[in-house]
């Protein structure tokens, strides 16, 4: 029962990532670069090239988990993604950075930056449960391990 | 052993190529779904030399700050690059700004009557006021009569389904060149986004195809 729980909520904690990187990924950069922009915390410079680099981050995360491959790393990876995310956003209320939507899923979601952030603690607590206990069922890590 | 970890190394690879590969494919596979375009819109909602060097299309929503502001930097440019510019303007309204679409309708009418840049500017300038208002209808009336439109002829426009179908053209355009935010230019076919990419970008890439 715990090993099924485990595993539908490491669909779920991957699925939102492959939906948001997807989303991203396949959207030109430039509009992913204008949400970034937005929150007004990387050099303009840096900004086309973080925002075609992040959505396959969040693509490959997200698949990764959800698949169960290299489990741990991967849901350490999604919750230092979600740490960061949460950080950005804070730091957007800190500056008083007017931010219409948080740009999470593009325009498909549009959250705005208060439900985000309290999304993402939600997120970061499926992230350590996929940590502790992400492996144990139906995940490709097992199967790998098979031959041990 | 020796073999069991040879074994156990090559599911890994396996495994690893297969979840990198299957999303990178669905990625480029849905990105080659753009469709040819040859853009265009009604006269009165172009400004500037129709034989200039560099066409600008931007796709904006009324209700969108950030469009207001670019607003103001696409002013400075058709003035700064005068005679070399052109914009094409249309409509993007987002179904998650209340009265986007509305706006964008009669703006339309407004331009049925030779009046689109006046009242667009207007929607721009006030959109504080009208995106809370609760009856933007009222409102409307009023901008009209401020830029000298005649409210009947405009209030009829805005019911005529026909009107609705332009603005709904324009977004299924939008669509179909994953134009997924606003505001979006394509400055001689190059995209940009937003009033800062505009303002850099946009103004580099202006300035690169008016010396070559």
């Amino acid at each position: 029962m715990r090993q099924s729980l485990a595993f539908i909520l490491r669909i779920i904690l991957g699925g939102v990532f492959i939906v948001a990187g997807f989303q991203h990924a396949v959207s030109p950069a430039q509009e992913f670069a204008a949400v970034i922009e937005a929150y007004s915390i990387l050099p303009p410079s840096y900004i086309l090239l973080f925002a075609t680099i992040l959505p396959w981050v969040e693509l490959f995360v997200g698949i990764f988990v959800a698949a169960g491959y290299h489990t741990r790393f991967s849901a350490a990876m999604t919750g230092l993604l979600l740490l960061s995310f949460e950080a950005a956003l804070i730091s957007t209320k800190i500056r008083g950075v007017p931010l219409e939507h948080c740009g999470c899923f593009a325009n498909a979601f549009p959250l705005t930056p208060l439900q985000t952030m309290a999304l993402d603690p939600v997120l970061l607590g499926l992230a350590v449960l996929a940590f502790r206990h992400g492996r144990e069922c139906m995940s490709l890590d097992r199967w790998i391990d098979q031959g041990r | 052993m020796t073999v069991s970890l040879q074994h156990r190394a090559i599911r890994d690879l396996l495994a690893g190529a297969v979840l990198i590969a299957a999303p990178t494919l669905a990625v480029f596979v849905a990105k080659g779904t753009q469709k040819p375009w040859i853009p265009d819109c009604p006269a009165y909602r172009q400004k500037g030399n129709p034989d200039a060097k560099v066409t600008i299309i931007e796709f904006s929503d009324f209700q969108c700050p950030d469009c207001a502001r670019a607003a103001r930097t696409v002013k400075e440019i058709l003035t700064q690059y005068d005679p070399d510019i052109r914009l094409l303007m249309k409509y993007h309204p987002w179904w998650f700004h209340r009265w986007a679409k509305k706006t964008a309708i009669a703006a339309e009418c407004a331009g049925k009557q030779g009046k689109f840049w006046e009242f667009s500017d207007l929607l721009f300038e006030k959109q504080g006021e009208w995106a809370q208002s609760n009856d933007v209808g009222k409102l409307m009336d009023s901008y009209a009569q401020s830029v000298h439109l005649n409210i009947h002829a405009h209030k009829k426009c805005r019911e005529d389904p026909a009107v609705t179908a332009v603005v709904e053209s324009d977004l299924k355009e939008a669509k179909d060149h994953w134009v997924d935010a606003t505001p979006t230019f394509f400055i001689n076919g190059v995209r940009v986004t937003g009033s800062g990419q505009l303002r850099r970008e946009g103004i580099r890439e202006i300035k690169r195809i008016l010396e070559r």
